[in-house]
């Protein structure tokens, strides 16, 4: 203890008594090791807790008693030889009893050691694959292994987000004001303590420094694309934040205006868990889903969300219409739920229909109602694409009402093995053949001037197909030449005919027009033609009403080598055999549930946890927010609401078909993204000129990412403007860009380190270093750069990871006098101690003759 | 597989999905991913041919592999996993990879009479015969204990599938393990050479060595007798023995059991974060087999910017696929000599193309690095360094001491010189992966109590530094922790400067607790031992640790004045310890703030490094509190202090994600 400990305790004690009292037990309890030595394990514990998952603490008690278990097992035994040796050899020299000892017990630490790990822990460990082991808090141990507390739904914080909560600032707060205290009560103000309180003083500086840091501080990242050889890419003045988020909301004045989006922050939105899963669907009906038996994790346990999400000033949106946060899933995918609807517009009737696979081996003749389906089909009849249902060996159409002339196409027999095939008739002729083709197939049709050339047979169209209806279906194509032979005044007829093997209704001639480009037009009706494609097992099922009203079923099965046998009517909804085999072994279709109308709802499924990529916990990249979009009721209309599940944008400004188009009722359209908060830089905006990736010898892996960055002022601007001519920088790892500020090498050096240190305090100062790159398109073009139709390798964009740093410099002088002020106070005190107790004790041997002759 | 079973597989492959994962790190903070099969296998032209079954019996082998001499190979430069590296080393790892050991090896198993087994010869193979083995022979080694898993339930399930196959096998196949099912005769007659014809009685053990038709060649010992017994068998009177047991002593399963079982197995346990991890794991060991000829990347370019090419590009005509084919064919004839020959061959000629780039990847040095095993031999030295230390505490005896010193000094040329010719070889400072930096911590650990130890003329600090380096080394060269090959490094790490002492720092701290942590254990074993012996001095000799002036007060006698050293030491080395680890975790904040734009993150490593630095924070200002023992307090809490560091080193690295992936 200090004498001035000892001064200032003696002061209080005669000074602070009566209504001073409590000040004094302040005083000396901010004054005490002991609550500094507390605080300081509560920081510990906290931050233990901030970043061990609870799972894992929860393993603590199993690891103890474990590693007691294999203590005692090594302990006792050794001891106990100990002792013996020891009993044993007393009257033995004290270094032989040693070696003896010290041999015994490696001896034996050897040997338990074997035996732990042979015949004990095998046992003892714990497996999460089979449960096998020993684990204490098993369920707790594997619910948790991956949550951290501040995980847990009723905290939800990001790291930083936990270590500024009340806690622990209060914490921080005390053990500042302690060590503060304790250094003016405790420790003499001398050159000797320069060390100690050199280290008290950086630390306060750090604490205060982190401080202002932490209320300016802002962090993201900016892509910036790439522009052509010549020209620097599009500029950008913002960036978006690192952790918050918004949801983009516009209103499409006109229908050909690009919508002006604006941002409402979601400052409340959960990260980690989900809420409102259940949210827009429907109560009380038949999901898909139900009669799949598919299990959807709802994984929110019960927990909702209502955060409204209010307008900003200067809003665009009509101020009627509202949007309210319901739901929300931090790990999830987007997909279409269907639903038995009891309520549909005659026109718009979607019936559904779902047809089983079975699969019987030896089976009997006839029907197997106990064989298991080893599959099943959705087929939707209204829907192009999702009335057809193929894969490489086989394909299920599935129709309703399918018109006569195609189902005798169908149907047609072609009497030869064939994988394609074209029916082709003259309307208002006898003429009507069926021939198996094959590309190259030149048909000339007798006793007409038509001949026709199979151009191309192909498994899809050359482009999608757009016509609406029909998005997102495909079907083989026959790519037909058909030419009328020149008759008369009539000159030869030449045209491309595109032949559809699923929607001959789409079917359409491509005739040559001006400057050589195709003109799309309706087929000539002159000529038909059908096409068959047999290339694989196809299965036609057409719905029809009967005779007496009820509804039937007919099929067509035609092999892949063309054989083809038709199924007037269905017994009992089963299409048998298949593919028919010496062996019996059947594959058999039976149509097992129908609704007779289907509507849909998006819905979020949560990705299972053993599928999740755990670097995207603690952001929104896999998540959905399930917004409402609603309108009040007025003396004019009805209340009305629609729910939407939102997925995240990383980067809104290039994903443009994250927007969500939500139509109201009266006609309005809104689009909606959920994405980053963009913050705009201040007063300066920045373009990629040129990036390289720079790669180990010999094509290794990178070892660097160099961007060159082309810095200028932001004219539109609308706060305080930094006054800076336009620069260039190469961005490297570990070589970030700096700007406003940057270090000019036109100026001195005194006037940037001013203008530097006073830039380190600045928030509009802002710091950039490479982050990302476009891998892909890099690989890509080093592909073209190798075949010699490059010149070099280039990327399409580069990521900047944006932050400033306001007073780094603080917290940087902070650390330098904590650094000094250990070796000091470690190293240097004690020398000066002995160094002043040398000079006493040479004082006091001088003094002493001096005494003896006196 | 016929029409029907493929339609209904193709049709249930509708249902499957693929997820795309993204990363939160920046790009480059991560260390480059290991590529253990080079691209290219779909594109490559195999230069050893198509395999051939070559029937050779495990005596055989080991003989054949006995006369091979493949060391002119030995440093033939090969590009693989980003780097030029020599062809010793592609076979470590490819060993290391498949087995998880560093040789592989078989088991000739020698029975007694009634079934038990009499012994067990352990053969083990240079890695540069297996290497070229798995390439020319690999059908040899599809039924044998080749990959290696450590996952035990893994290993287990596998094996389970397996065990269950083969008993549900009638006369299909034959495993190499069969039993003799009905008394039988030799069957001599299809073998040219002239055997005896004897009787084999029921349940002996035999294994096959080949399988021809409905003959089986085996080789067995008569269950009655000692009587080797070598011939051709009826398939009839084989049923199969599956040594489960022995498979899964071994630690491995062989790639017919891999292939035909992971993937029943990973369905069995797909929800198990580790079990998927090792199946993972196991899918590349496979892969590894079966395309470890992809890896032969041995033309090496004219200029650094084009890649190395494979072996199999070159046009048959040249030297070296002349060598190539030579080799094959001698090495398919077990004929020995033809294989040195033409080694010598292949290595000449492949040594004449573009020399000036394959040199420029120091070949030589690391032939040396690979011989010499700098770091198993420096940890054993360190070993019996601490030994002598600590007898010498014991006895008292000085030249014990002195043995121990110049042992520690040895351990610790040994340790540099492995570390200066890995960084040599790796073109940087070698402390960039976990295996690194332990080797970096013990040997500036070592460095740091040695100077200490003749500073402070205390030989304690010599044992403390020994223990160090042999806990270390030990834990590092033998308990797979990532990083022992020698890999590119994180693109971020590459490009700082501010790494080596940011990096360097911690990691001498952390050495430093390590230190501060045995002189600890010191301390409470001359404690409690005295303790214990009710008031007895223990059997330490008071005086060996030496003395030291520190100007206090006077010393006690006896067994406190010992604790009194250790105390000292201790606070020496901790106080140390607190100042590297505080300055090297703020060199870290100011590297963070200059790379990734923020000097603190909370990151699980920079959480855990402020709480270590806080627990010596803590040991600093306990003892200016009325303690009853402070020094006992500090011993423990130095410990305490140690299992942190430990979590901070290993456990954040290995258990939480963070962006210190790369540490």
């Amino acid at each position: 203890m200090s004498k001035k400990w000892h001064r200032n305790k003696a002061w209080e004690d005669a000074n602070l008594t009566g209504a001073w009292t409590p000040l004094r037990l302040v005083l000396r309890a901010f004054s005490s090791i002991p609550l500094a030595v507390v605080l300081l394990l509560f920081v510990s514990l906290y931050a233990t807790l901030a970043s061990v998952p609870v799972g894992m603490i929860a393993r603590i008690p199993t690891v103890l008693i474990v590693s007691g278990m294999y203590l005692i097992l090594l302990g006792v035994p050794i001891m106990i030889a100990l002792y013996i040796v020891r009993k044993g050899m007393g009257d033995q020299h004290k270094a032989l009893r040693f070696i003896v000892m010290f041999l015994v017990v490696i001896t034996m630490g050897f040997g338990l050691t074997l035996l732990w790990r042979s015949a004990i822990w095998p046992n003892l460990k714990y497996h999460t694959s089979d449960g096998s082991g020993f684990m204490l808090f098993r369920s707790i141990v594997e619910e948790y292994k991956s949550t951290t507390v501040r995980r847990l739904p009723m905290l939800e914080m990001t790291e930083l987000e936990f270590y500024a909560w009340w806690p622990m600032r209060l914490a921080l707060i005390l053990f500042v004001i302690n060590m503060i205290v304790a250094t003016i009560r405790r420790i003499e103000f001398n050159f000797k303590n320069l060390g100690v309180l050199s280290v008290h003083t950086g630390i306060v500086i750090i604490a205060l420094g982190s401080i202002f840091y932490q209320r300016f501080k802002l962090e993201g990242d900016t892509l910036l694309p790439a522009g052509t050889d010549t020209l620097q890419g599009p500029a950008q003045r913002a960036f978006y934040d690192r952790e918050d988020v918004t949801l983009y909301v516009a209103q499409a004045r006109t229908p050909n205006a690009q919508p002006r989006f604006e941002q409402r922050p979601l400052n409340e939105l959960p990260l980690y868990n989900a809420y409102g899963l259940e949210a827009g669907v429907p109560e009380g009906v038949d999901t898909l889903s139900d009669i799949m038996d598919r299990e959807i994790e709802i994984t929110d346990k019960g927990r909702t969300l209502d955060q409204q999400v209010p307008a900003g000033p200067g809003t665009l949106v009509d101020p009627d219409i509202k949007f309210r946060i319901v739901g929300f899933a931090p790990y999830a995918t987007l997909e279409d739920e269907w639903y038995q609807s009891y309520t549909y517009v005659e026109d718009e009737q979607n019936p559904y229909r779902k047809v089983d696979l079975h699969f019987t081996r030896s089976a009997p003749d006839g029907i197997v109602q106990e064989s298991d389906p080893i599959f099943f089909f959705n087929f939707f009849l209204s829907e192009p694409a999702n009335r057809i249902r193929f894969n490489d060996l086989m394909a299920i159409e599935y129709t309703r009402d399918m018109d006569a002339q195609r189902w005798n196409d169908l149907r047609q027999d072609f009497r030869v093995e064939f994988q394609h095939g074209l029916i082709i008739e003259i309307p208002g002729t006898s003429t009507r053949v069926a021939v198996p083709v094959a590309p190259g197939t030149r048909i000339p049709l007798v006793n007409t001037d038509w001949t026709v050339v199979v151009d191309q047979l192909a498994l899809e169209p050359p482009f999608p197909i757009i016509t609406p209806g029909y998005e997102g279906a495909t079907s083989s194509v026959a790519i037909l030449t058909l030419i009328k032979a020149a008759s008369g005044d009539e000159p030869e007829k030449r045209f491309t005919r595109w032949v559809f093997h699923r929607f001959p209704e789409l079917n359409q001639d491509l005739n040559p027009g001006e400057g050589g480009r195709p003109v799309r037009t309706d087929p000539d009706p002159s000529i038909r033609v059908s096409y068959v494609d047999a290339s694989k097992l196809q299965i036609y099922l057409d719905e029809q009403v009967g005779d007496n009203g009820e509804p039937t079923i007919r099929a067509i099965v035609r092999q892949p080598t063309g054989t083809m046998r038709t199924v007037a009517n269905l017994n009992d909804n089963w299409l048998l055999d298949l593919i028919p085999n010496p062996e019996n072994d059947r594959l058999d279709l039976h149509m097992s549930a129908s609704w007779e109308h289907a509507a849909s709802f998006q819905r979020p499924i949560p990705v299972p946890m053993k599928d999740r990529d755990k670097s995207v916990a603690g952001s929104y990249r896999e998540a959905l927010v399930g917004v409402e979009v609603s309108l009040d009721s007025t003396p004019q209309r009805e209340a009305w609401s629609k729910l939407v599940w939102l997925p995240f944008a990383q980067y809104v400004s290039i994903q443009q078909e994250q927007r969500t188009k939500v139509a109201l009722p009266d006609g309005r359209n809104i689009m909606l993204v959920f994405g980053r908060y963009q913050r705009e830089f201040p007063g300066f905006e920045l373009a990629l000129v040129d990036f390289e990736m720079i790669a180990y010898d010999h094509r290794g892996a990178p070892r660097d990412y160099q961007s060159i960055v082309r810095v200028m002022p932001n004219p539109f601007y609308g706060g305080p403007k930094p006054e800076f001519e336009s620069f260039e920088h190469v961005v490297k790892l570990n070589n970030p860009l700096r700007a406003p500020f940057h270090w000019d090498p036109d100026k001195s050096w005194i006037t940037n380190t001013i203008t530097r240190l006073r830039a380190g305090m600045d928030p509009n100062q802002f710091k950039l270093s490479q982050s990302g790159w476009d891998r892909s398109g890099w690989e890509q073009s080093q592909q073209l750069v190798d075949q010699g139709m490059l010149d070099e390798p280039r990327a399409n964009f580069t990521i900047l990871g944006v932050g400033n740093n306001p007073g780094i410099h603080v917290i940087a002088f902070g650390s330098i006098l904590m650094s000094i002020g250990i070796p000091w106070a470690f190293y240097f005190k004690p020398y000066l101690v002995r160094r002043e107790k040398r000079r006493l004790a040479a004082m006091h041997a001088k003094d002493k003759p001096k005494e003896a002759q006196a | 597989m016929n029409r029907m079973a493929l339609t209904w597989f193709s049709l249930i492959a509708l249902a499957c999905t693929t997820l795309v994962a993204f990363a939160q790190a920046p790009d480059g903070n991560a260390h480059p991913e290991s590529q253990i099969v080079s691209g290219g296998a779909e594109q490559m032209v195999n230069p050893f041919g198509q395999p051939v079954a070559l029937g050779l019996s495990i005596e055989e082998k080991a003989a054949f592999a006995d006369a091979v001499d493949l060391s002119p190979l030995d440093t033939v430069t090969v590009f693989h996993n980003g780097r030029v590296k020599i062809l010793s080393t592609l076979a470590d790892e490819t060993v290391s990879r498949l087995t998880g050991k560093s040789k592989l090896f078989d088991l000739v198993v020698e029975q007694n009479p009634d079934g038990t087994t009499k012994s067990v010869e352990k053969i083990k193979y240079d890695p540069m015969f297996t290497l070229f083995d798995i390439m020319i022979d690999p059908i040899y080694y599809l039924d044998r204990p080749v990959l290696g898993i450590n996952y035990l339930p893994l290993r287990s399930a596998i094996l389970d599938f397996a065990e269950q196959d083969i008993s549900s096998l009638s006369e299909q196949a034959l495993p190499r393990e069969a039993g003799v099912s009905q008394s039988s005769e030799v069957r001599a007659e299809l073998t040219t050479n002239a055997i005896t014809i004897k009787q084999l009685e029921m349940g002996s053990r035999v294994v096959v060595v080949r399988v021809n038709g409905n003959y089986a060649f085996v080789r067995s010992q008569s269950s009655s007798g000692s009587d080797s017994f070598e011939g051709w068998l009826s398939k009839e009177v084989l049923i199969p023995v599956f040594n489960r047991e022995g498979w899964l002593k071994t630690g491995m399963v062989s790639p017919r059991m891999a292939d035909l079982y992971i993937e029943a197995a990973f369905a069995k346990y797909e929800s198990s974060e580790p079990f998927r991890s090792a199946v993972g794991k196991l899918d590349q060991s496979k892969n590894l087999f079966l395309n470890s000829v992809v890896n032969l990347n041995v033309i090496a370019p004219e200029n650094a910017d084009d890649p190395w090419k494979h072996l199999g590009t070159m046009a048959p005509s040249t030297p070296a696929r002349e060598a190539v084919t030579q080799l094959t064919l001698a090495w398919r004839a077990s004929d020995a000599e033809g294989v040195n020959q033409a080694a010598q061959q292949l290595a000449d000629a492949l040594a004449q193309i573009n020399p000036e780039t394959q040199q420029a990847a120091s070949p030589k040095l690391e032939a040396i690095y690979n011989k010499a095993h700098a770091f198993e031999i420096g940890l054993w030295v360190y070993l019996l360094s601490l030994v002598a230390l600590i007898l010498a505490f014991g006895t008292g005896r000085k030249w014990l001491a002195m043995l121990g010193v110049v042992l520690l000094f040895i351990a610790i040329g040994f340790h540099g010189f492995g570390f200066t010719l890995r960084s040599l070889i790796a073109e940087r400072f070698a402390i960039q992966n976990q295996f690194e930096s332990m080797t970096g911590i013990s040997f500036f650990a070592a460095l740091v109590g040695a100077g200490l130890m003749l500073w402070k003329k205390q030989w304690l600090f010599g044992a403390a530094a020994a223990g160090t380096g042999f806990l270390i080394l030990i834990t590092a060269t033998t308990t797979g922790i990532p990083g022992e090959t020698i890999e590119r490094e994180a693109a971020i790490l590459n490009t700082s400067v501010l790494l080596k002492y940011h990096v360097t720092t911690v990691l001498t701290s952390y050495g430093l607790i390590t230190l501060g942590f045995i002189v600890s254990l010191f301390y409470l074993g001359t404690y409690y031992s005295a303790k214990f012996a009710k008031g007895e001095a223990p059997a330490l000799a008071t005086g060996a640790l030496g003395t030291i002036d520190d100007g206090s007060a006077p010393k006690p006698m006896g067994v406190q004045r010992t604790l009194k050293d250790l105390d000292t030491a201790t606070m020496t080395i901790l106080q140390l310890a607190f100042w590297t680890l505080g300055v090297g975790t703020l060199l870290g904040a100011w590297w963070a703030d200059r790379s990734w734009g923020r000097w603190w993150a909370f990151d699980p490593k920079e959480t855990w490094a402020l709480v270590t630095w806080i627990v010596y924070l803590i040991v600093i200002h306990v003892r200016f509190m009325n303690l009853k023992d402070r020094g006992l307090t500090t011993a423990w809490l130095s410990v305490a202090g140690f299992i942190v560091m430990l979590w901070t080193y290993f456990g954040v690295n290995l258990l939480l994600p963070g962006l210190h992936a790369y540490a």
